[in-house]
């Protein structure tokens, strides 16, 4: 009787810690924007002046009327709004099936293709060459994918995924084989539908890496009307 | 080569699924190394890459000439093995602590809060952090003066930016790193916790014993991935924070504040691409080392 007395004390010992842990960390985060909010309406003289604020002095809605007045701001939502679905969606199609094969017991050299993928995450390539390459080389230069084919696939989000693909039970691929399938229909219809956990965090990470670009737009864009948001 | 052929024939659909890929990174991550020509030219816009006169290890002194190169190196080292071990391992206890929440709502709130701090830029945090800590109006100076106790002065002690620099870290990173490793908790079979549950492990248990152990594949390629890019600082959050404030260089300063700084007035681009040559084949010295240890000792969770 005493020992389990004990062990649901423990339990919500332990619940208690986990709420405040997680909660106090969420709530950290959430100061910063705060201060963004708050900054974004404060009258702009008085942010010249003082700096940042911590709280509403002088309330003032001018940098929201700058924003949604004129053309500029819809048509760029517009191209970023593109960019985000298409790229994302693709990378994540490359991404995935690149990852599986990286994955698959069957494939011999996937340990070299691994040490192929991940050598560029290391070695840096400088900004003289990749400039080189889009602007001059591949003639992207001012067209819309000059600001999708660059990040069609990370390195790192290649890893996470075979990392997900090889927790999968292998039977599944050998069952599927045995029935005749091949290797293209079983990742179609049996890995991907069962991996959408990781897959779904691919494609969130992928969407925030071309929602938050404006590094491909200053090298590459000169057009305003193909500008992004950023 | 007979092997060869007939291994890609064997496995012609897997094969078929990684060209796109493959074709990918030759062109968009090998095809530029072309770029790394530059460290050992003297770089003319007007003559390009391919025509500038080769002038050898010429680039390489600015940066090896003095001593600094050997503080930078070491802070680089320093700051990263920080983030890296403290870091990652914060945004583990993160990732199975929201897994345990039980109030839906709370969790699903929490789990995008954590997130949010990825979107806020190094400026802003560094006026946040000049906020909390500066040594008149701070938030710390506050609370120690009206408990009757001397402020610190951050700003003049060096020593304590380590501390500062893992905190803003974490702060940045952990809510994103958190979230892939929830999505390897919720890929765990379910069927693993309630076997653990009937042979009577407690909630404890069952994270000591099924999910942490299951996420240590995950664990170790995200320290390897990290470990690859050791020699490399994060130059928007040092130049945000500590920007030119030169009392905190000698345990802030890394490679690539360095040679940023001393590069500004000269604007040579054949003298940084010499420092990221340097940073690139360091990076890839460590992590084949450490990819070769992670083998012998644990075979199945190598990086390649």
């Amino acid at each position: 009787m005493r020992k389990r007395h004990d062990r649901s004390l423990n339990e919500s010992l332990f619940s208690a810690l986990i709420y405040i842990v997680v909660m106090l960390f969420a709530l950290v985060c959430l100061f910063p924007f705060y201060l963004i909010v708050v900054n974004s309406i404060v009258d702009n003289k008085v942010l010249n002046q003082e700096g940042y604020q911590l709280y509403v002095k002088k309330f003032s809605s001018d940098s929201y009327k700058y924003l949604f007045e004129g053309s500029q701001a819809y048509t760029s939502y517009k191209v970023t709004l593109f960019v985000t679905a298409v790229g994302s969606l693709l990378a994540t199609a490359i991404t995935s099936m690149y990852a599986f094969v990286l994955s698959h017991r069957k494939v011999r050299y996937r340990h070299i293709l691994a040490f192929f993928t991940y050598v560029p995450m290391v070695v840096g390539t400088g900004l003289v060459g990749f400039y080189l390459l889009v602007a001059q080389w591949l003639h992207l230069k001012d067209t819309i994918w000059a600001l999708i084919f660059p990040y069609l696939l990370n390195p790192f989000l290649v890893f996470v995924l075979v990392n997900f693909f090889r927790a999968l039970p292998y039977e599944l691929y050998e069952s599927a084989s045995i029935d005749g399938a091949n290797d293209i229909y079983v990742f179609f219809r049996i890995i991907l539908p069962i991996s959408i956990p990781g897959v779904a965090t691919v494609i969130l990470f992928y969407a925030l890496t071309y929602w938050n670009d404006w590094w491909l737009a200053i090298l590459f864009i000169n057009h305003d009307y193909l500008h992004p948001s950023r | 080569m007979i092997g060869f052929f007939k291994e890609i024939k064997a496995n012609r659909y897997l094969y078929t699924l990684a060209i796109p890929g493959i074709l990918f990174l030759i062109i968009f991550a090998y095809v530029p190394f072309i770029g790394h020509l530059l460290a050992f030219e003297d770089f003319k816009l007007s003559t390009g890459l391919l025509h500038s006169r080769f002038v050898g290890f010429d680039n390489f002194k600015f940066f090896f000439g003095g001593r600094d190169w050997i503080t930078v190196t070491k802070n680089t080292l320093f700051l990263n093995a920080l983030f890296l071990g403290i870091g990652l391992s914060f945004a583990l206890l993160l990732a199975v602590f929201i897994n345990e929440m039980r109030n839906v709502p709370l969790k699903k709130l929490s789990q995008s809060f954590i997130f949010l701090p990825y979107f806020i830029s190094w400026q802003v945090i560094a006026i946040m952090i000049y906020a909390i800590l500066n040594s008149s109006t701070g938030l710390i100076s506050q609370v120690l003066q009206a408990a009757g106790l001397k402020p610190i002065n951050w700003y003049g002690r060096p020593e304590l930016w380590p501390a500062v620099l893992t905190f803003a870290n974490i702060f940045k990173y952990a809510g994103y790193n958190s979230i892939i490793f929830l999505a390897t908790i919720v890929g765990i079979s379910e069927e693993l916790f309630e076997s653990a549950r009937i042979d009577g492990a407690s909630r404890l248990q069952q994270v000591l014993h099924v999910t942490l152990p299951l996420l240590r594949p995950i664990f170790i390629i995200m320290l390897l991935m990290g470990i690859g890019r050791i020699f490399y600082g994060d130059f928007g959050m040092i130049y945000g924070i500590v920007a030119d404030n030169g009392v905190l260089f000698p345990t802030t300063d890394v490679i690539d504040t360095y040679s940023y700084r001393a590069l500004r007035q000269v604007g040579n681009l054949s003298m940084s691409s010499a420092v990221v040559l340097y940073q690139s084949v360091m990076g890839l010295v460590t992590i084949v080392v450490f990819n070769w240890v992670v083998r012998k000792v644990e075979p199945d969770v190598r990086l390649f």
